[in-house]
């Protein structure tokens, strides 16, 4: 008997035939079991969720103005610097949205290359004119200009009046300045005196009948461990200070210190989720998620870099803080001082 | 036909077909076992997050109790503030002695019998009395009004060396000259007062130092001598967004306050050594630092100062910490030791250094030893060390 060998390969082949689709099969139902799975993973862990809190907090554009774009920025230098303005508003609910009233003004400027990082707070009080504004001459407080034109309209007065490009914005509310905080584990931070406050706003509990209520504040001088909300208090209060709102004005800046020396010594990676979390809801800016990270890992390399922190106070920079116009108390700005003050840190 | 052959042709059929299911397992296997390694770092992942998101990761609720360094073993007794609550170490024991979670700014009397200690409240807080085992709590002030402005802050009491006299840290000036500013100054009351209010006659209270205004007020009085107290003293210059503080002295007999450091020094929480010759205290850095410092101490000298003379104690200041934060120090009984807190890896912990006496009287310190470890101390409360 010949045996047609042909015959039988073709055989085999048919018989296998079948066995590659049950193996094309298993390919599929493994890579949807994995697809499930990873799908799962990636949900239950939390990552959707951090990546739906990113884009939350990124992305969130505000359009410059033709103003803006006219302006001619007085110091060379000034965009080598990355200067992101952080606007730090008062309770939410007291405002619309999208004009709320700024109680802090904080320009963060930070150089890459020579390793320099500012902190330089504008005072909320200062007088300054506001286009589009029609009482007392044009003339307001520079905190009512988000109040007035959004952020828009108080970047572009920083601008006009700093001479320094603004490349990004961050806002953050008083609700998550405290979330922020408790995130980081709160702080532990040395006072620079015993804050007394005999009207401090009572106004973060979320009853609205308590809004614009106050109580007594009083934080001891001692070395502390503080909360989100003690943080708060500590950064916020004013009226037990000679100077106002210059007082107030360094103890944010020592906090923030505090919060880059923590995010120094943090392994970030267990940290960020949880971080963007607590932001999501509470802090806008328009940086997009590369840029966020790009500033992250410009962060990190500048670990050991010196802050330098200044505030535009009286005598040198502006007026004491009780000057009254119209019944306001206001801060007349110098601004030839600033003018100089600004080129030399970021004009050489 | 040919056996062999057909045989041959079923063996490769077999072989293949083993081969595919054994490489089919082996993909399962592999597989399983990759997904269980991601899905075993994921879940870890996620517990950090967790953990992380969760309040109860703040510092105060971390831990719930004090864990003691085997690196020193403590003579005498050490009162202290956690969690508010207080607490006693002694030996290589350390004991909470009430449960209440009220307690802030204790003093302990020089007996040992008494406590007097704070309760904080919203807008206002109390001064108290209790016995050393937590027992008879009486309140001493009582600054709850239904009106806020005429509500009062009491704070960080210190017993008189015969423990007959509180003296503590009180804005009840407020109510007395009608200006909400008044900060915190130096009163004094006898420590068997009860419930004074403001509706009632003051019972003994009595005003010691007037504050500056807008700082805050002073801060930290301690009774070292019948003769004097020391505290902390607040006070702004031209051109400074936020107050100064340095260390004085109130003369009972002159009924006067007297400099003990400069006006720019910046330093705090004066605690004087058992035979009164050194000075700890604390003093404020740029970096949100506190460190630990000790001087002679010239009662005479303090008094005769003048504003053109130096302070020549001062210049006798001797470094001991120079790193961290660092706060409330507290000398041994005898004096040998010097307690402090101290920031640890995030935690407020008890440290202590040795203290040698040199014949030319200045002192020279040991190695830094920790009494706690890890167990969250409060730092707003001094320690007292019988």
């Amino acid at each position: 008997m010949v045996i047609d060998l042909e015959h039988n390969k073709n055989q085999i082949s048919k018989e296998i035939k079948p066995k590659k689709h049950r193996k094309l099969k298993i390919t599929v139902l493994v890579i949807v079991i994995l697809i499930l799975f990873f799908g799962f993973l990636f949900v239950k862990s939390g990552y959707l969720q951090v990546t739906y809190d990113i884009f939350k907090i990124t992305g969130n554009t505000v359009k410059r103005t033709k103003t803006e774009q006219a302006i001619h920025y007085k110091y060379d230098n000034s965009n080598k610097f990355i200067n992101i303005l952080i606007l730090g508003s008062d309770t939410d609910q007291k405002f619309n949205p999208n004009s709320i009233l700024t109680q802090t003004i904080m320009i963060a400027s930070v150089n890459p290359y020579q390793k320099k990082i500012y902190m330089i707070s504008i005072p909320r009080d200062f007088w300054i004119k506001i286009p589009g504004y029609k009482a007392n001459n044009g003339y307001s407080k520079f905190d009512t200009a988000s109040e007035i034109g959004g952020i828009g309209l108080t970047r572009q007065l920083v601008e006009q009046y700093f001479g320094i490009q603004i490349n990004y914005y961050a806002w953050i509310g008083l609700n998550g300045f405290v979330k922020l905080i408790n995130t980081f584990g709160g702080v532990n931070v040395v006072p620079t005196h015993p804050v007394l406050d005999w009207s401090y706003p009572n106004d973060i509990s979320g009853n609205p009948k308590l809004l614009y209520s106050a109580i007594n504040l009083y934080i001891s001088g001692a070395p502390q461990y503080m909360t989100g909300t003690r943080t708060l208090e500590y950064v916020r209060s004013r009226h037990g200070d000679l100077m106002g709102d210059f007082g107030r004005s360094k103890r944010q800046q020592q906090v923030l210190r505090i919060l880059k020396n923590k995010l120094d010594n943090t392994s970030t990676i267990a940290d960020i989720p949880s971080l963007f979390n607590s932001l999501s809801s509470i802090v806008r800016t328009d940086m997009t998620i590369p840029e966020v990270l790009k500033l992250s890992q410009i962060a990190l390399s500048l670990k050991n870099a010196k802050i330098q922190s200044i505030i535009l106070s009286p005598p040198k920079y502006s007026s004491v803080p009780n000057y009254l116009i119209g019944g306001q108390s206001v801060v007349l700005p110098n601004w030839t001082a600033i003018h100089k003050l600004f080129y030399k840190l970021y004009g050489n | 036909m040919d056996f062999s052959k057909e045989n041959k042709i079923s063996e490769t059929k077999n072989i293949h077909n083993n081969v595919t299911k054994k490489k089919g397992k082996f993909k399962y296997i592999v597989l399983i076992g990759i997904l269980l390694i991601i899905g075993y770092f994921i879940v870890k992942y996620n517990a950090i997050i967790t953990n992380i998101l969760n309040p109860k990761n703040l510092h105060s609720e971390i831990s719930k109790n004090v864990t003691l360094s085997s690196q020193y073993n403590l003579n005498g007794k050490l009162y202290f503030v956690k969690n508010n609550n207080l607490w006693e170490i002694s030996g290589h024991n350390a004991h909470k002695i009430t449960t209440s979670g009220n307690i802030s700014d204790i003093a302990i009397s020089k007996n040992g019998k008494h406590v007097a200690f704070v309760t904080f409240h919203l807008n206002f807080s109390n001064l108290h009395q209790m016995n050393i085992n937590g027992k008879n709590d009486v309140r001493i002030t009582n600054w709850r009004n239904p009106n806020i402005n005429y509500e009062a802050w009491s704070a960080t009491p210190t017993y008189s060396p015969n423990g007959q006299y509180i003296a503590y840290m009180t804005n009840i000036r407020k109510l007395i000259t009608g200006i909400p500013r008044a900060g915190l100054g130096v009163w004094m009351l006898p420590s068997n007062s009860r419930f004074n209010s403001y509706s009632s006659q003051l019972q003994g209270e009595k005003e010691l130092t007037i504050p500056t205004r807008y700082t805050g007020g002073d801060a930290g009085v301690t009774w070292p001598n019948s003769n004097f107290l020391l505290y902390t003293y607040y006070i702004y210059y031209t051109g400074i967004a936020q107050p100064d503080s340095q260390i004085m002295l109130y003369d009972f007999s002159t009924q006067q306050s007297y400099p003990v450091t400069p006006t720019i020094s910046e330093a705090m929480e004066p605690r004087l050594s058992p035979n009164g010759k050194y000075l700890s205290f604390t003093q404020r850095t740029g970096n949100n630092g506190n460190y630990l410092y000790t001087m002679q101490f010239n009662f005479n000298s303090i008094l005769n100062h003048t504003e053109t003379s130096s302070f020549n104690t001062y210049k006798s200041t001797l470094q001991l910490v120079n790193q961290g934060v660092n706060s409330h120090p507290t000398w041994s009984p005898k004096g040998n030791n010097l307690s402090f807190i101290t920031l640890s890896n995030g935690s407020f912990d008890i440290a202590v250094k040795h203290v040698n006496y040199k014949n030319n009287g200045q002192l020279k310190f040991g190695q830094l030893k920790y009494i706690t470890k890890s167990s969250n101390i409060d730092s707003t409360s001094k320690m007292y060390w019988l």
